[in-house]
């Protein structure tokens, strides 16, 4: 199980491509940096000059999971625009298409009508029997849709891990943290696996597709109760989240306008795997939602979301959260640069209809994403730890149930969303426990170690990190024959920072291996400075 | 509640005053203000005990999600519940009545509680809410969660645990005086993340779901990282970085976790999550 990106399509040493100089930049007359530091437009594109393979790792951890040092190398080289091409334009990267028949559609299937009529007669003739068995059976099927939930929960993690496009697997965890849709509730694997590939079919395409979709989608219907809502009793909830959580945010409706979307609603479910639109069960009176009027259906209620640029502006506030950093709830709080941004991101969206890519191409291309305070300062997710971790420092993915099960520990179980809202991310990732087994985790992939301590040696596939230092002496020979050197290198590389504070206790480390009389470079010593490197607070950043 | 209500109270005071605030000030319909009043005066036992030390635990137990209050404290004595749950009413006859209540009583399936009440070890409080409740499903658990109708700021137990450190140490707010402070246990939140009702702004909350995680297992790969580890994570904040940045952030949490494993070595943990 390998990071794919190295192996398929790019090398090393490929030929620097020519970047017509951008706007009024001179790229040939570097600047002294105080200028620059003024002159600087945060929404302007990032010289190619200024693109080093720091930049390069930033992006290979943002738009991705984290790159290995060869990966990074050949971005650097590259230059801004071909490396944020190459990530964006997924289709031209081959990789295996998702097979639709991977996991069973059957397990929790409606009942037929001979199964409804037998349990009907066998509850009216209080047949206990036959009732006891339709029980059994029942629950054989939840238990069996469990054990399918855990497949393919792995098969996604497992695919994050392989995947030769991490930006397509970025974005589908992207809609899933937007559109979040939890298994503890709907206990339907194959919907839940189908919602997911809606996501990945439109990772990178259009938000209003995914909008129409997701009033469609089996499971989102049946996590937000919308399969029983119905002409006269219409449910609230999908009408008041595709506003609130999913589209505009808090302040650009109204109560009312939930009323009556709600009512556009109505007779939206599915049947099985389809969905179903029950004409009998939707309100056909006329609505008003958003200042827009007539005879609407769900479609109706979505288009009259997209039109508004409070839709387009709470998209890419929330892609600069997801890409770049935190931004204040309220619009009045952002500073006057983040809202020119953030105005010039939505006129550009509303331009392109609500395409994805070159709102994302803008995005990873803008000196804002660049910026100092920006790099090395997102919080990890348990996500893009676990599979950083496994793509970066290419470990062994070693038991994916086991990563499952520290990703829970850590508060992000995929498919298994805390609400509706997804998850908050940020500082609230972390707290007192959180570390430790973020720190374990690392520990597991380096050493086959349990998190939990016992049980060790659960996984004896053994890591031998001494491909990094040869990747890293690639580009500097100098890490061969100066432990030091090799120290400050796999520091950047790992943490992506090389200051004093984080390099004494690794030094000290290394220095006591080598008074005994050990070796700097053994296995056991680059897995121990490595083991330090991951267990420091700055780690958790990338 | 409004800052002008904020004046010391004891325990029990602040149990009995807060009842009036929440039943009173706000716009709750009058049966369930006199249920409060009528159901929950504390008996001397649940509330401060003169002359027992206070160094007890107090364990909050919140079951989020919904529940049907009026069948669950049922106000049988009041036409106007069955008036509006013509349906769904709880008949008066199966109503478990509460000996202390006149016209309220507990929802039939509430046996384990009723007996409790009667004994004297269960006290309901009713009527807690603000008016015009807001509907986001999120805003207002941030409402519950923090008590401020703005839905901003600390958690209401984590400023109960502030108080406790900061205060005069006898649960009163106001301002910190450092003479009186005194070392207080972390509030402990049993799951995986400490909820906003936890967060405080001077004791911040540990959590955990099992206390055999409190420890870092690389050192079991090589005794010899024991020591750099210890020296990593007990930088604290380093000189070269912005107190206010997530680094930051990340350098004192290690630490905390630093000492905490110090702090509370050989199971203390453990015996507290228990």
């Amino acid at each position: 199980m390998r990071g794919g990106i190295g192996s398929q399509g790019m090398r090393p040493n490929a030929s620097r491509q020519t970047i017509p100089p951008s706007g009024a930049s001179q790229p040939d007359a570097p600047r002294a940096p105080t200028l620059r530091k003024v002159r600087i437009d945060p929404s302007s594109p990032i010289d190619d000059a200024d693109f080093t393979p720091a930049h390069a790792r930033h992006l290979l951890w943002r738009a991705g999971f984290g790159g290995t040092p060869e990966q990074i190398h050949t971005l650097a080289a590259w230059g801004p625009e071909r490396s944020v091409d190459y990530l964006l334009n997924i289709d031209a990267i081959p990789f295996d298409a998702v097979a639709t028949d991977v996991f069973k559609s059957d397990i929790m299937r409606p009942a037929t009508a001979e199964e409804r009529m037998a349990a009907r007669t066998a509850a009216r003739a209080q047949d206990e029997e036959s009732l006891a068995r339709f029980r059994v059976m029942r629950q054989q099927q939840e238990r069996a849709d469990r054990l399918q939930i855990r497949e393919v929960q792995e098969w996604w993690l497992a695919r994050m891990v392989q995947t030769p496009r991490p930006l397509e697997e970025k974005m589908t965890l992207f809609w899933h943290g937007h559109f979040a849709t939890s298994y503890r509730t709907i206990e339907n694997s194959y919907h839940m696996f189908r919602q997911n590939q809606l996501f990945r079919a439109n990772a990178l395409g259009n938000f209003g597709t995914l909008m129409y979709g997701i009033i469609r989608d089996p499971a989102m219907l049946a996590y937000l109760d919308n399969n029983d809502s119905r002409k006269g009793r219409p449910n609230e909830n999908l009408a008041r989240e595709l506003m609130e959580l999913f589209s505009l945010g808090v302040g650009n409706y109204t109560e009312a306008d939930i009323k009556e979307g709600a009512r556009a609603l109505t007779g939206y479910t599915f049947y099985d795997d389809e969905f179903e639109f029950r004409r009998d069960d939707h309100d056909n009176g006329k609505k008003s939602i958003l200042g827009r009027t007539g005879n609407l259906d769900g479609d109706g209620f979505v288009t009259a979301i997209l039109e508004k640029r409070a839709c387009a502006k709470f998209m890419c506030r929330k892609l600069h959260r997801y890409f770049i950093a935190d931004l204040p709830e309220r619009e009045r709080d952002m500073d006057p640069q983040a809202k020119e941004f953030i105005n010039e991101l939505a006129t550009l969206m509303i331009s392109r209809r609500y395409d994805i890519k070159p709102v994302l191409r803008r995005l990873l291309l803008s000196n804002r994403f660049y910026a100092p305070e920006v790099m090395a300062q997102q919080i990890k997710s348990p996500v893009q730890l676990v599979v950083g971790a496994v793509r970066s420092l290419r470990t062994p993915a070693r038991s994916l149930s086991t990563l499952l099960d520290a990703m829970d520990l850590m508060g992000q179980s995929i498919l298994f969303p805390p609400s509706v809202k997804g998850w908050d991310g940020g500082r609230t990732w972390i707290n007192t426990s959180t570390m430790f087994v973020r720190q374990n985790v690392l520990t597991y992939l380096l050493t086959g170690r349990k998190p939990q301590g016992r049980d060790a040696g659960a996984s004896i596939e053994t890591y031998d990190p001494a491909f990094l230092v040869n990747e890293l002496a690639e580009r500097d020979p100098s890490v061969r024959s100066d432990t030091d050197a090799m120290l400050r290198a796999m520091a950047r590389f790992v943490v992506g920072r090389d200051g004093d504070s984080l390099l004494a206790p690794v030094r000290a480390y290394v220095s006591g291996v080598v008074s005994e009389g050990g070796s700097a470079t053994s296995p056991a010593t680059l897995t121990g400075i490595l083991l330090l490197l991951t267990a420091s607070p700055e780690y958790q950043l990338c | 509640m409004s800052n002008e209500n904020r004046s010391p109270f004891t325990r029990r005071e602040f149990l009995n005053s807060s009842l009036t605030f929440a039943s009173a000030a706000l716009t709750v319909p009058s049966f369930l203000q006199r249920s409060a009043f009528a159901v929950a005066q504390p008996e001397p036992g649940l509330a401060s005990i003169p002359g027992v030390d206070e160094g007890r635990i107090l364990v909050v137990l919140q079951l989020s999600g919904g529940n049907d209050g009026l069948n669950t404290v049922v106000p049988f004595g009041f036409d106007q519940y069955y008036r509006v749950r013509s349906g769904i009413g709880i008949n008066q006859a199966q109503v478990l009545r509460l000996s202390k209540a006149d016209g309220v009583g507990l929802h039939p399936a509430l046996t384990g509680l009723h007996d409790m009440h009667e004994e004297g070890l269960l006290s309901i409080i009713q009527g807690v809410g603000y008016p015009n409740p807001n509907r986001s499903h999120f805003k207002s658990m941030d409402i519950w969660h923090t008590a401020e109708s703005t839905a901003t700021g600390d958690g209401w137990l984590g400023k109960y645990v502030d108080s406790q450190c900061c205060g005069s140490g006898k649960g009163e707010s106001g301002t910190p005086d450092p003479a009186l402070q005194k070392p207080v246990e972390p509030p402990i939140a049993i799951g995986r993340t400490a909820p906003l009702a936890l967060q405080g702004r001077s004791v911040v909350p540990v959590s955990f779901e099992s206390a055999d995680l409190f420890r870092w297992t690389g050192q079991d790969a090589d005794k010899a990282l024991a020591d750099p580890y210890n020296a990593l994570v007990e930088r604290g904040v380093t000189g070269d970085v912005d107190s206010a940045s997530n680094t930051a952030f990340l350098m004192r949490t290690a630490l905390r976790c630093a000492s905490l494993q110090r702090s509370h070595p050989e199971g203390r943990l453990h015996t507290l999550a228990r």
